[in-house]
């Protein structure tokens, strides 16, 4: 194995891997253990060992991610020096599966990257692949593509059709292309409606492809572009800050069998054709009929037919657009939940590595496990409520009051350890991006830290928000209710006020509701429910404010300096566009 | 490694050559994969086991 891949090899897979699950687990021996103490001092209750059961799990997923930032901290080798002898391009498609979106942003994307595919000399087909339904939105979406089919032959050619029964979703639309031309080309790079990617990526991505034949599917780090608003940018900015070292060391923890998340990678042609038909599940929806989150395990799959399955976010040039509020990011997990909680079916799914299994559990606990803190803060209200008052004087003729031992310390420890467990890891990425001068590229030390900050506010703020949307989501799924696969609403940026109530006023119902049964019942406990509840009565305003533009001072990205060719293209070609709709000319041809 | 799935020629005409439809036809084999498990571990299961084992 080359050094550039040291970090694929077998045996520091192994170490990454045992490292991970030893930290994680000794977090949560930790924590279970300081609760459980606790709750002896005082007299261990039922109550008490839920508590240290829920604990337990909660601390698990987050020493879990915490493992895998510190795993990434160190920086992966020097990307693969790979090429393509002049004349040797294999076949190659770059696959578009749109359905229902603006048809004007599609044109302008595939026309910036042709136009990137083109001056980097890269001979690639593009074939845009319609699952849109409505007539209206079809007729629209013909007449905005127009511009793209304009007799160019050979290799570079751009193909577009329209299915009509949408089987299997997007993961159907690619297969219902490779089974009926995938026989045309050696190697599929798949992007979402949303997604972006220089002409030299391709090159880089077909020559890695070229060089290893063993290898399936190579999936990039895609960096978040375009966004605005003040949810949007932090998550911009996280991904392109927070998720480069996460990725290191996720790809470090999966090796061989990493991850495929739908878009932004390239695949093996045949390999898909072999590995990743999909049937539909037994029984209805949500656990049954059209796998939600098929990328999952198309990678499982692939990793099941002796294909290796590859992350590396070194690699530069791949982009897409991310959700702008609250809203749009909840629509969007509550149909990845549904996707995530169907994998329960698939655990059992025969010959599949135990890896593979052991990744649909991750995604199977990162929504479960939203639930399991309602329960446990649920379960320690209760407690509280229903403890005996304390009995200083237990005998008949005692001088002295006996004072219960206090659990002030272990709990106090066990808060210390949590915030330290989500903290932790964004110092380190602090430090990290520092030491290595990464930070400039963020705006500079000062800047950089400020938008950690602020940032860790804002998810602090929002995720009993998030709390209460995804324990939504997963007891709909738990009670049998299909979400479906609402169309994803790109570009919805700003609230108003009273979008945000209708959404939100649900939450505030129940942030009033504890509050007012914690002041019945616990009343001592009410400061410390304060973080939570807090949130929760302003998630309305919450929601419409953190969908309002942002200042560009604070999270800062690379990315806002410097513009990438191709999103600098698909900019240009957008405003170009929407110039040429709004001329009177384009008017009466489209109303015709 | 993996097995080769060989490109064959395809035959449907609804998809023709040209800018405004997909590539030139060639179909692929993609048979759709087994994922449920349909053996289930029930105690009658079990218990046969054990008297086979034993038998």
């Amino acid at each position: 194995m080359p050094d550039t891949q040291r970090h694929l090899r077998s045996s520091a897979t192994q170490a990454c891997r045992i490292g991970a699950i030893s930290f994680a687990a000794f977090c949560a021996v930790g924590a279970a253990g300081t609760l459980a103490q606790a709750g002896l001092n005082t007299g261990f209750t039922l109550w008490d060992g839920l508590r240290v059961a829920l604990i337990a799990l909660t601390t698990v997923w987050l020493a879990w991610g915490a493992a895998q930032a510190f795993l990434g901290l160190r920086p992966l080798g020097p990307l693969p020096d790979v090429t393509i002898p002049f004349g040797e391009f294999p076949a190659t498609v770059i696959l578009v599966p749109i359905c229902n979106e603006n048809p004007t942003e599609v044109c302008a994307r595939v026309s910036a990257m042709r136009q990137s595919l083109r001056m980097a000399g890269v001979p690639v087909d593009m074939a845009i692949l319609s699952d849109t339904s409505h007539p209206d939105a079809l007729r629209m979406e013909r007449a905005a593509l127009a511009p793209l089919f304009d007799g160019a032959t050979g290799m570079g050619r751009v193909f577009y059709r329209n299915r009509t029964d949408q089987y299997g979703r997007k993961a159907g639309n690619i297969e219902d292309f490779i089974r009926k031309s995938g026989g045309a080309y050696t190697y599929a790079v798949i992007l979402d409606a949303d997604s972006l990617m220089e002409g030299e990526t391709i090159r880089h991505l077909v020559a890695r492809m070229e060089a290893d034949p063993g290898l399936g599917l190579l999936q990039t780090l895609p960096k978040i572009v375009g966004a605005t608003t003040l949810f949007g940018r932090a998550m911009q900015f996280s991904a392109s800050y927070h998720s480069a070292v996460f990725a290191r060391g996720l790809a470090r923890i999966q090796g061989k069998s990493g991850p495929f998340w739908g878009h932004n990678a390239i695949a093996r042609v045949h390999a898909l054709a072999q590995c990743c038909g999909l049937p539909e599940l037994s029984g209805p929806a949500p656990f049954g009929g059209t796998i939600l989150s098929h990328d999952y395990v198309e990678a499982a799959l692939l990793v099941r037919g002796g294909w290796r399955v590859e992350m590396d976010p070194r690699i530069e040039g791949s982009f897409e657009e991310g959700p702008e509020n609250l809203l749009a990011f909840a629509r969007r997990d509550r149909r990845w939940c549904q996707g995530n909680l169907q994998h329960i079916r698939l655990l059992t799914t025969p010959g599949l590595t135990a890896w593979s299994r052991f990744v649909f559990v991750q995604g199977i606990m990162s929504y479960l496990v939203s639930v399991a803190w309602g329960g446990f803060l649920i379960v320690s209200l209760l407690a509280t409520a229903m403890a005996p008052s304390p009995d200083y004087f237990p005998n008949a003729y005692q001088l002295f009051p006996v004072f219960p031992d206090d659990r002030t310390h272990q709990i106090v420890a066990l808060a210390v350890g949590i915030v330290g467990l989500l903290l932790l890891p964004k110092l380190a990425i602090f430090a990290e991006s520092v030491a290595t001068g990464r930070a400039q590229s963020f705006g500079g030390s000062a800047r950089a830290f400020a938008s950690v900050l602020i940032e860790t506010l804002l998810t602090a703020l929002i995720a009993p928000v998030m709390l209460m949307y995804q324990t939504r989501a997963v007891t709909e799924v738990l009670s049998g209710k299909d979400g479906g696969w609402p169309a994803t609403a790109r570009g919805e940026g700003a609230l108003t006020m009273s979008e945000g109530w209708r959404s939100g006023r649900w939450i505030t119902l129940y942030g009033v509701a504890i509050t007012a049964i914690v002041q019945w019942a616990a009343p001592d406990l009410i400061l410390w429910l304060l973080p939570v509840t807090i949130p929760m009565m302003l998630a309305p305003f919450l929601i419409t404010a953190t969908s309002w533009s942002s200042a560009r001072g604070i999270f800062t990205v690379p990315q806002d300096r410097q513009q990438a060719p191709v999103v600098a293209a698909y900019h240009g070609q957008l405003q170009h566009l929407s110039t040429a709709e709004r001329t009177p000319d384009a008017q009466i041809t489209q109303s015709a | 490694m993996a097995t080769r799935v060989t490109p064959v020629l395809n035959t449907n005409q609804n998809y023709v050559d040209g800018n405004d439809a997909l590539p030139p036809a060639a179909a692929m084999d993609m048979p759709r994969q087994v994922l449920e498990n349909t053996r289930r571990l029930t105690i009658a299961t079990l218990m046969g086991r054990l008297f086979l084992r034993n038998a």
